[in-house]
């Protein structure tokens, strides 16, 4: 994850423990669009994670003590699944309503394949996206949040344990339960089966090498 | 993870193989070799790996703001109350405590039917019980003579043993009508005197007490303080 020279996060998680302060920032930039990426899908209010990520790192910085060595990202996105868990359970009901991601803020780290040449693949395909993060919406909590860090945002099915507090097995069974609850969604909407479809059909009649991105 | 009935691999399975996470080599090649064959559970990746390539696109939201903290808040959080800084310390106490308060319990229990400790205490109560049901007449005898020192000191404790461990109330009742005004001390005392092995359970009793103590105060420090202070930060 580290993309640039860096200091990793153990030199950093020391700097900040021997009182160098504005260390933890460091870490704070580096992780705050993972952690509240994570946070936002899983309570599905903006605010309200805002409020819950500002808190996980509070709780990170003066719980810092409490980190035993191992993946620093996992244990601070355990610190912040927990907290949004804890909101969730407080709450008797959350909106529905999906992301909509304002206009063109999509970020350019994100933009895996960008090289789908036919304007009916790209518009389809983007059309598809926003009801696939809705369908992601009608998860199940613990689904929704497997698939979000494996499939959204990289994470290994090791790291998803340790933040999910669960066993390998159950991460596995979770996630591919939420792939597939994913698909049946998608193909139970009339629209998104003929998007779905389509798009398939696109990427095969296309050319192979867009169909290579796997 | 196995194939469906019907002979198709099942949504762990197929799941797996599209991440390349079946570790089995010869469940891979049973899910390759029936994928070749099988146009639906072929659709049925394609449909899978297109909804991951497109879950990897999803965008990622705008951040509403920097969450880095000002040096004035790191300085103030850093300076964390005592109790919250050894929390964990008093967290594994309490448990600890609490473990060996069970097995205080539980030697206590078992204490008459054999553990070493308990020898002393069952044999101090063998001793009792035969000399109150062989004395009653003695006893009963006692407050009616003119009370020699010895014999006042030891028939209410006497009769308190016999209360205790044979159930028999009359006899209690018949030599306890002496209206003395120590009688209960007197009893304690005598009780004591009467089982001189008996430190080893009031030993027992004492890291009972302590246990406990330390078990109270470990559980105020790692959780009611803190949760009463979070509180009233809030």
């Amino acid at each position: 994850m580290c993309v640039h020279a860096d200091p990793p996060d153990d030199d950093l998680v020391r700097a900040v423990r021997a009182g160098d302060l504005a260390a933890f920032n460091g870490l704070v930039e580096r992780y705050q669009q993972t952690v509240y990426a994570v946070v936002l899908r899983l309570v599905r209010d903006r605010y309200l994670a805002e409020d819950i990520v500002q808190d996980a790192f509070l709780r990170a910085y003066t719980a810092l003590d409490d980190f035993r060595g191992g993946s620093f990202r996992a244990w601070l996105l355990r610190i912040a699944h927990n907290r949004a868990l804890d909101v969730l359970r407080s709450r008797q009901r959350r909106p529905e309503a999906p992301l909509e991601p304002s206009g063109d803020d999509q970020s350019p780290s994100r933009a895996t394949d960008s090289s789908q040449p036919s304007p009916f693949d790209h518009a389809a395909r983007a059309d598809l996206r926003r009801r696939l993060d809705a369908a992601l919406a009608q998860l199940p909590d613990d689904q929704r949040v497997t698939v979000v860090l494996s499939d959204i945002e990289g994470f290994s099915y090791e790291e998803i344990a340790a933040i999910t507090g669960v066993s390998l097995g159950t991460v596995k069974s979770r996630l591919s339960r939420g792939r597939a609850r994913l698909r049946s969604l998608l193909l139970a909407d009339e629209a998104s089966r003929e998007l779905l479809e389509g798009v398939l059909r696109h990427v095969h009649d296309g050319d192979d090498a867009a169909a290579s991105t796997s | 993870m196995t194939f469906t009935t019907d002979g198709h691999p099942n949504d762990e399975l197929l799941s797996a193989y599209l991440v390349g996470a079946i570790e089995d080599g010869s469940t891979r090649a049973m899910v390759e070799h029936h994928l070749a064959g099988c146009p639906t559970c072929r659709e049925h990746i394609a449909q899978l790996q297109l909804i991951r390539a497109l879950l990897s696109e999803l965008p990622a939201p705008a951040l509403p703001r920097s969450f880095t903290l000002t040096r004035d808040e790191l300085q103030r959080l850093r300076r964390r109350p005592w109790y919250l800084r050894y929390q964990p310390v008093f967290r594994r106490l309490s448990a600890v405590a609490a473990v060996l308060l069970i097995v205080l319990f539980a030697v206590d229990l078992l204490a008459p039917t054999g553990a070493p400790r308990s020898v002393s205490e069952g044999r101090a109560e063998q001793a009792a019980a035969p000399v109150t049901a062989e004395t009653p007449v003695s006893v009963m005898s006692a407050p009616a003579a003119a009370e020699p020192p010895g014999t006042a000191d030891a028939s209410p404790a006497l009769s308190e043993q016999a209360r205790a461990t044979s159930g028999t109330p009359e006899v209690a009742v018949a030599a306890a009508p002496s209206p003395q005004p120590g009688g209960a001390p007197a009893a304690d005392t005598a009780q004591e005197k009467a089982a001189p092995a008996s430190s080893g359970v009031s030993l027992l009793d004492l890291a009972v007490a302590v246990t406990a103590a330390v078990l109270v105060v470990a559980l105020l420090l790692a959780f009611v303080l803190p949760a009463a202070a979070a509180r009233h930060a809030r």
